[in-house]
């Protein structure tokens, strides 16, 4: 799924829909002093297969890295500053 | 409430700040009491304090103020100059919005998570940027998207694309904006072109767009659905995006300036040598450079381990100075972008959440170098008016007279009527007189300039 900033409407009001009645199912959740926003919340929610998959490609260029280089140091520690 | 709480502490209902006996405290309410143990008993208090992203506080016995029941008192390291991100240059900005990532890195790996993402809870210290709300923690509701996710794009990522990718001046906006740069807005400003990057495209303009599509509208997404995965990849991704925005200074009015400045150089390090000695001499704790540019002289006090935030109206000056002092870990100076013109107002709610520039003095000490002839002619302040601002700015005063026929002050006048006969050094001295003691008055050498060191009446 690639979700970009012009062309997924008809995919956010399906997935709305759905979300919102699933809503329905399930308490309303502790009270959060900031205000997420409906539309951060959703878009987390529509982006979130994206954002895992980002992470598990990541996860496994790492390893493939290191098996070629198996004795590269810090490759999973966070970079530095800018 | 009670009435000693400070003004910009209202929000959360987790506590909030007050001074007792010009002491400052942070109040822990009961309803925060699960977060706050969990913060301290799972070694993320202890992991972030040690790795200085985190303000350190301590446990105090002191009743709780007014009639507010507490569940602790906390007394947290003080800042000895709040500074707000609308003062911030373009990497001041990056930086603090990468160590806000960073916390939330490591709040997830303890099963914490940041539940705001302001970047007024972000203060310099010691060069470095910190973390200064201990209650922007919580227990992680698994499942759930990242509240603080619309916080972190307006307070830091939409001003940082704006300034990378349009102009820099752009920055101002947060001074406008006081909860961040609106995302509609942001999404309108930046060029087209800004839609190829996944990260801009994610979260500024489908960000903007969703908003806009379900605002007001009160959905509530479903546990279980935001993964852990997909929560450590929106953290990656935001990262990411904030990474890859750069700005370089360059083009802006006075980055090259000490290149075009008539100096020679014996004038300038005689110029140096006199501010040293009169920093020295007056031994202050805090100092303010004005118009400091890229900082030069302001370090000489810095340089002394002596706090000294060097301001400046030009965002690439800003920029040099804090790339600069960054670069040599440098704890003690703090740039910051200011027009003297127009400084900092007191603003927000009831103009009591964040102070003007002013209500952030007295400074010990003001240094004032090749400023005055800019205020004067460039903005036509009266010289007593500019002796009056000094005098509420700070207890003593390091200033350069700089007179007409000095070749600086014949630039600015080439363009415009001489509309200023008072501007001499007598009427210089005659002015400052009514608000200063003159300490010290020493003549540049190699220069027509002055440079005088003066105490408050």
């Amino acid at each position: 799924m690639r979700v970009t900033g012009w062309a997924f409407g008809s995919r956010v009001r399906a997935a709305c829909l759905l979300l919102g009645g699933l809503a329905l199912l399930f308490p309303p959740r502790a009270a959060a002093y900031l205000d997420p926003g409906s539309g951060s919340f959703i878009l987390q929610i529509l982006a979130a297969a994206l954002l895992g998959a980002g992470v598990a490609i990541r996860m496994q260029w790492r390893k493939i890295k290191r098996w070629f280089r198996p004795s590269a140091k810090g490759e999973n520690e966070p970079p530095a500053d800018a | 409430m009670p009435s000693d709480a400070l003004g910009s502490s209202f929000r959360d209902p987790s506590g909030f700040l007050f001074t007792r006996d010009g002491t400052l405290y942070r109040q822990v309410n009961p309803v925060y009491r699960e977060h706050y143990d969990r913060l301290m008993a799972s070694g993320l208090y202890a992991e972030l304090t040690g790795a200085g992203l985190l303000v350190a506080h301590r446990e105090v016995d002191q009743p709780p103020a007014g009639e507010t029941p507490a569940y602790r008192i906390l007394e947290p390291e003080r800042i000895p100059f709040i500074a707000y991100p609308y003062e911030w240059c373009f990497s001041q900005l990056k930086d603090a919005a990468l160590t806000t990532l960073r916390i939330q890195q490591r709040a997830l790996g303890r099963g914490m998570s940041l539940k705001d993402a302001s970047a007024y809870n972000i203060q310099f210290q010691r060069g470095r940027p910190l973390l200064i709300d201990t209650l922007s923690f919580e227990t992680l509701r698994e499942g759930e998207p990242w509240v603080a996710y619309r916080q972190f794009c307006t307070h830091f990522l939409a001003p940082l694309a704006l300034m990378a990718r349009r102009d820099v001046r752009l920055g101002s906006l947060l001074r406008v904006h006081i909860d961040g740069v609106p995302l509609d807005l942001a999404s309108e400003l930046l060029p087209w072109r800004t839609r190829l990057d996944f990260g801009l495209a994610l979260h500024i303009h489908a960000h903007a767009a969703t908003q806009r599509k379900y605002a007001d509208k009160p959905i509530k997404p479903p546990r279980g659905r935001f993964s852990a995965r997909a929560l450590q990849g929106l953290i990656e991704s935001l990262e990411a995006t904030v990474r890859r925005l750069r700005w370089r200074p360059g083009g802006t009015e006075w980055a090259e300036y000490y290149r075009q400045t008539n100096y020679s150089d014996a004038a300038i390090r005689h110029k140096e040598e006199l501010v040293a000695r009169f920093v020295e001499d007056a031994q202050p704790q805090l100092v303010w450079d004005l118009g400091a540019n890229t900082g030069r002289f302001g370090r000489l006090a810095a340089d002394r381990g002596i706090l000294t935030v060097a301001s400046d109206i030009d965002p690439a000056a800003v920029e040099i100075a804090y790339l600069e002092a960054r670069k040599r870990k440098d704890a003690w100076l703090l740039p910051l972008l200011s027009d003297l013109t127009n400084p900092s107002p007191a603003q927000g709610w009831a103009h009591d959440e964040r102070m003007s520039w002013l209500a952030r003095g007295p400074a010990d000490m003001v240094l004032a170098l090749a400023l005055v002839h800019h205020l004067a002619i460039s903005n036509n302040v009266p010289l007593e008016r500019l002796a009056d601002f000094f005098a509420a700015a700070g207890r003593t005063l390091v200033v350069e007279f700089v007179p007409k026929s000095d070749s600086q002050v014949q630039r600015l006048l080439a363009t415009r009527e001489d509309v200023f006969p008072d501007y001499r050094r007598e009427a210089f001295e005659a002015a400052f007189a009514r608000r200063f003691a003159i300490e010290a008055a020493e003549r540049v050498r190699e220069s027509e300039r002055t440079l005088y060191r003066m105490r408050r009446l």
